[in-house]
C-alpha cells in the first residue's frame, strides 16, 4: 500500500506545521525527537534526503531536511522536516544511521554554521581550508561577506605557502586537461591490500569559493550570473532552479508565458546533450579508447554550435531571467536548428552503436563498480546514477517543472547497476533529449518570452528541484523582501552521488578506480594524486591520476599486474 | 657543444613544441571544458606541437583557470615551484585574469597573479577556444623574440610579466 502525504502528516508528532510559498509542507519537530521522527518517516517510504538546509534566523539556527521518495510517486514532491536549535553551542543528533548520505551534508553544516552533530565520529573539515580559523562560521550573520573577506585577509588564510599541509593530504590538483569535467579538485585516499581496495576516504573543498554567502550581497538580477557560474557544465540547470524558485517566492510562476517555459526546456535539453556527450567521451578516454573520445567530442561541437547560434555563448548561456527567458528564436534559426539536430541524432546513434558493442571497451566497464537498487536508495543516489541502478525516477517526469508536463518523453533506466549501465542510460537519454528538442522546436507556442518583474521580490520561502544532467539539483531561497536573498542554499547533484560512489569501490580493484570515479560523472576535480595505504604495513604512497590511468590500461591490455607497493 | 648552442636548442624546442599542463584553481569548469575542446578535432592544437601533460613537472606552460581559492593557493604555489625553468603561466578566463564574477566570494583570493607571476592573460567567460589558441600563439611569439643569453641572467618569468600580453581583441 502506498501511503499519501496526508497520512504522513498524521503520523508525525509536530510542534506546528506550516507551508512554504510553494505549498511544500513543513513539519516542525522538537530537536530531541528528531531522530525518532526521521526513522518513522524513513520507514514510511521517505527514503531520499535531498540535502540539509541550515540558516540563522535571529538568534537561532533553523535546520531543514527535505525528504522525498523515489519509489512512491505520491511522495515524489519534497516535504520539509524542520527543527530549531539555539545559537550558542548548537547541537543536534546526527541522522547518518538512517540516511548515510547525511554525512556529507552534516559536515557541510558544521563547517559553515558550526552546528555540532551528536553521535557522529570525529569529523575533519570538509569544505573550508585547513588553516581556516576554528570558531568562524561563514554563513552566520555575524559578518557580511565583505567583512569576512577582510578578516580572512588579515589572518592570512591561504596566503601562507608554508602552512603544514598534512602529510598525505597536500599536493592535490585537478587532473590534467583530459579531465576538465571537474568542478573541484577532490582527494581520495585508498587503503589497498595487493590490488584490492579496502577503504576510501575523501576530502573536498579545494574549489569552495563561498558563493552562497556572496549571493546574499548581490541583487536578484546580479545573482543570475553568479548562479550559473557555480558550474559551467550545468549552468542553465542551476539558473533554471534559481529562477523557478524566485518566481515561486514572488508568486508569479503562473504568469510566466508558455513560450518562455518551452524555451527553458529547450536550453536545458541542449545542455543535457552536450553534457552527456562530454561524459561518455571522457569515459572512453579513461578506458584507453581515445579514438572514440575524439569522435564524440568532434560531434559535440554541433551542440555547442547550436547553443552559440541561439544564445551567443558556448558555455554559460545566460538564458534564464526571473519571469521568462532572454532570447527568442526566429523562423530562420528554428529551421537551422532542426537541421543540426537531425545530424546530431544520427551521430549519437552511431556512438551508441559503437560504444555498446566494442568488446575491449566493454570489458572495462561491465560488472565494474556495481551498485544495487537497495544501496542506491539507501545512499541517496540521484540522476543517471540512480537510474542505472533500476530506479525509475526522473524529476522531469515525477515532479514536472517548466514545460516538461506538455512534452512527451521516455525515462530510461536499467537494472545492471554497473558503469556500463550508467553509460547506456546516458546514451539513451542524449538521444531522447534530441527528440525532445525537435518536439519543442516543432510545437513551440507563440507569445511573449518574458514578463516584467520588480527588482525586489516578496517575502517568502521556496525550493525547487530540477533534473540537471547529473541528477537532482536543489535550490532553496528565503527572501525577507529586500533586494537580495536572506539565504540561498544550493546543493549540486555530485555531492549527492559521492556517498554511493564511495560504496562502489568496495571489493573492486585498483585498475577500476578511474572508471568508477567517472561513473557518477563527477563535476569535481578528480585525483591528480591518489594516495594508497598498504593495509598490512600502513605504508602510504602517492601516484598521479595520469599514471593510474595508464597502469589500469596496461592491466587490461597486457594483463600486467599493478604493483603499488614493492613486495 | 657550447652553452650557447644548447640554449638555442632549448629555445627552439620550446617554441616548436610547448607542453602544457592544466590546473583548476577554483573555476566553474566553463574554462576547463573549453581547454579540452581546444585539444579535440575541431581546434586540434596538437598540430602546433602543443601537447597536454598530466604532470606539471613535464610542462613548460601552466594553464590556470579560476580565481584562486584559499585552499588552492598554497598548492598552486607548490605546483609552480615544481615546474622546470623556463616556465610560463597563462591565466585562462576572466576570473583567472582578474577575479571576475567571484569577487564577492570570501574563500577566493583573486586572479592567478596574486599567487604566481603570469605571462599571459586570456579574458573571456569562458574565452572561446579560438581565443585560447590565439593566446598561446601570442605567447609563442613572445618566446621566439626572447634573447636567451640575457634571459639566463634575468629571470625569464619576471621579465615577461612586466609587460603582459592580452589577447582581448579576439574576444571583444
Ligand atoms: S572565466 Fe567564467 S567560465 Fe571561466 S572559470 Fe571563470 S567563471 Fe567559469
Amino acid at each position: 500500500m502506498k501511503i499519501s502525504m496526508e497520512e504522513i502528516k498524521k503520523e508525525v508528532k509536530t510542534m506546528e506545521s506550516r507551508e512554504l510559498s510553494d505549498q511544500t509542507p513543513v513539519l516542525r519537530v522538537e530537536p530531541n525527537r528528531l531522530l525518532e521522527e526521521m526513522r518513522k518517516l524513513y520507514d514510511l517510504g521517505l527514503t531520499h534526503l535531498s540535502t540539509i538546509i541550515a540558516l540563522q534566523v535571529d538568534n537561532k539556527i533553523q535546520i531543514d531536511y527535505p525528504l522525498s521518495s523515489p519509489l512512491n510517486k505520491k511522495l515524489a514532491p519534497a516535504i520539509f522536516v524542520e527543527t530549531i536549535v539555539s545559537m550558542d553551542k548548537p547541537k543536534i543528533s546526527t541522522i547518518e544511521d538512517i540516511y548515510p548520505s547525511a554525512v556529507t551534508y552534516e559536515r557541510e553544516v558544521t563547517d559553515l554554521l558550526g552546528v555540532e552533530f551528536i553521535g557522529a565520529d570525529h569529523r575533519d573539515k570538509l569544505l573550508l581550508p585547513d588553516d581556516f580559523p576554528d570558531n568562524l562560521y561563514p554563513l552566520r550573520k555575524d559578518y557580511t561577506g565583505k567583512e569576512l573577506q577582510q578578516k580572512l585577509d588579515e589572518l592570512g588564510v591561504g596566503y601562507n605557502p608554508t602552512i603544514p599541509l598534512k602529510e598525505e593530504e597536500d599536493y592535490v590538483m585537478a587532473v590534467g586537461p583530459q579531465h576538465p569535467t571537474h568542478k573541484e579538485p577532490i582527494r581520495f585516499k585508498f587503503t589497498v591490500e595487493g590490488e584490492d581496495i579496502k577503504n576510501v576516504e575523501l576530502r573536498l573543498g579545494f574549489n569552495h569559493r563561498g558563493i552562497e554567502k556572496a549571493l546574499e550581497q548581490g541583487t536578484w538580477i546580479k545573482n543570475l550570473y553568479l548562479i550559473e557560474r557555480i558550474c559551467g557544465i550545468c549552468s542553465s540547470a542551476h539558473q533554471l532552479a534559481y529562477v523557478l524558485t524566485a518566481e515561486k517566492v514572488d508568486k508569479i510562476l503562473d504568469q510566466v508565458p508558455d513560450r518562455a517555459q518551452w524555451l527553458r526546456v529547450l536550453v536545458s535539453e541542449l545542455e543535457r546533450i552536450h553534457s552527456h556527450i562530454l561524459w561518455y567521451g571522457v569515459l572512453a578516454h579513461d578506458g584507453g579508447y581515445d579514438y572514440m573520445f575524439h569522435i564524440t567530442w568532434r560531434d559535440r561541437e554541433d551542440v555547442m554550435d547550436l547553443l552559440e547560434m541561439w544564445t551567443g555563448n558556448r558555455v554559460n548561456y545566460a538564458m534564464m531571467t526571473i519571469g521568462g527567458v532572454r532570447r527568442d528564436i526566429d523562423e530562420n534559426l528554428r529551421k537551422k536548428m532542426i537541421i543540426k539536430l537531425k545530424k546530431l541524432r544520427k551521430n549519437i546513434s552511431k556512438h551508441k552503436e559503437v560504444m555498446e558493442k566494442e568488446k575491449t571497451f566493454l570489458a572495462r566497464i561491465k560488472n565494474v563498480g556495481y551498485l544495487s537498487k537497495e544501496d542506491a536508495i539507501r545512499f541517496g543516489a540521484v540522476g543517471p546514477t540512480a537510474r542505472a541502478s533500476n530506479i525509475n525516477f526522473d524529476l522531469r517526469k515525477d515532479v514536472p517543472y517548466a514545460a516538461y508536463k506538455e512534452i512527451p518523453f521516455k525515462v530510461y533506466y536499467r537494472s545492471e547497476g554497473d558503469v556500463y549501465a550508467t553509460m547506456a542510460v546516458r546514451l539513451d537519454e542524449a538521444l531522447e533529449s534530441v527528440e525532445m528538442c525537435l518536439y519543442v522546436l516543432e510545437n513551440l507556442p507563440t507569445g511573449d518570452i518574458a514578463i516584467k518583474v520588480k527588482t525586489r521580490l516578496q517575502e517568502g520561502e521556496a525550493h525547487t528541484r530540477v533534473e540537471a544532467p547529473r541528477g537532482e539539483d536543489i535550490h532553496y531561497i528565503l527572501s525577507d523582501g529586500k533586494n537580495a536573498p536572506y539565504r540561498h542554499k544550493v546543493r549540486a547533484p555530485t555531492l549527492a552521488n559521492i556517498t554511493s560512489l564511495m560504496y562502489r569501490f568496495k571489493n573492486m580493484q585498483v585498475a577500476d578506480i578511474p572508471m568508477i570515479i567517472r561513473s557518477i560523472d563527477p563535476c569535481i576535480g578528480c585525483m591528480e594524486r591518489v594516495t594508497f595505504v598498504d593495509a598490512k604495513t600502513g605504508k602510504t604512497k602517492e601516484i598521479s591520476g595520469q599514471e593510474l590511468i595508464s597502469k589500469a590500461n596496461r592491466r587490461y591490455r597486457l594483463n600486467e599486474k599493478i604493483k603499488i607497493f614493492e613486495v | 657543444m657550447s652553452d650557447q648552442q644548447l640554449l638555442e636548442i632549448v629555445k627552439n624546442a620550446l617554441i616548436k613544441s610547448p607542453w602544457v599542463s592544466h590546473l583548476n584553481c577554483g573555476s566553474c569548469n566553463g574554462c576547463d571544458i573549453e581547454i579540452l575542446a581546444v585539444l579535440t578535432p575541431r581546434y586540434d592544437v596538437e598540430r602546433f606541437g602543443i601537447k597536454l601533460k598530466g604532470s606539471p613537472r613535464h610542462a613548460d606552460v601552466l594553464l590556470c583557470t579560476g580565481s584562486v581559492t584559499r585552499s588552492m593557493a598554497p598548492r598552486l604555489k607548490r605546483i609552480y615551484n615544481q615546474m622546470a625553468d623556463p616556465k610560463f603561466v597563462v591565466a585562462v578566463g576572466s576570473c583567472a585574469t582578474n577575479w571576475g564574477v567571484f569577487h564577492n566570494c570570501y574563500n577566493t583570493l583573486g586572479g592567478i597573479d596574486k599567487v604566481v607571476p603570469v605571462a599571459m592573460y586570456i579574458p573571456g567567460c569562458p574565452p572561446r577556444p579560438e581565443a585560447i589558441v590565439f593566446g598561446v600563439y601570442k605567447l609563442l611569439l613572445k618566446l621566439a623574440s626572447l634573447d636567451l643569453e640575457k634571459q639566463e641572467e634575468k629571470d625569464s618569468v619576471s621579465n615577461l610579466t612586466q609587460e603582459p600580453i592580452r589577447s582581448e581583441e579576439v574576444t571583444t
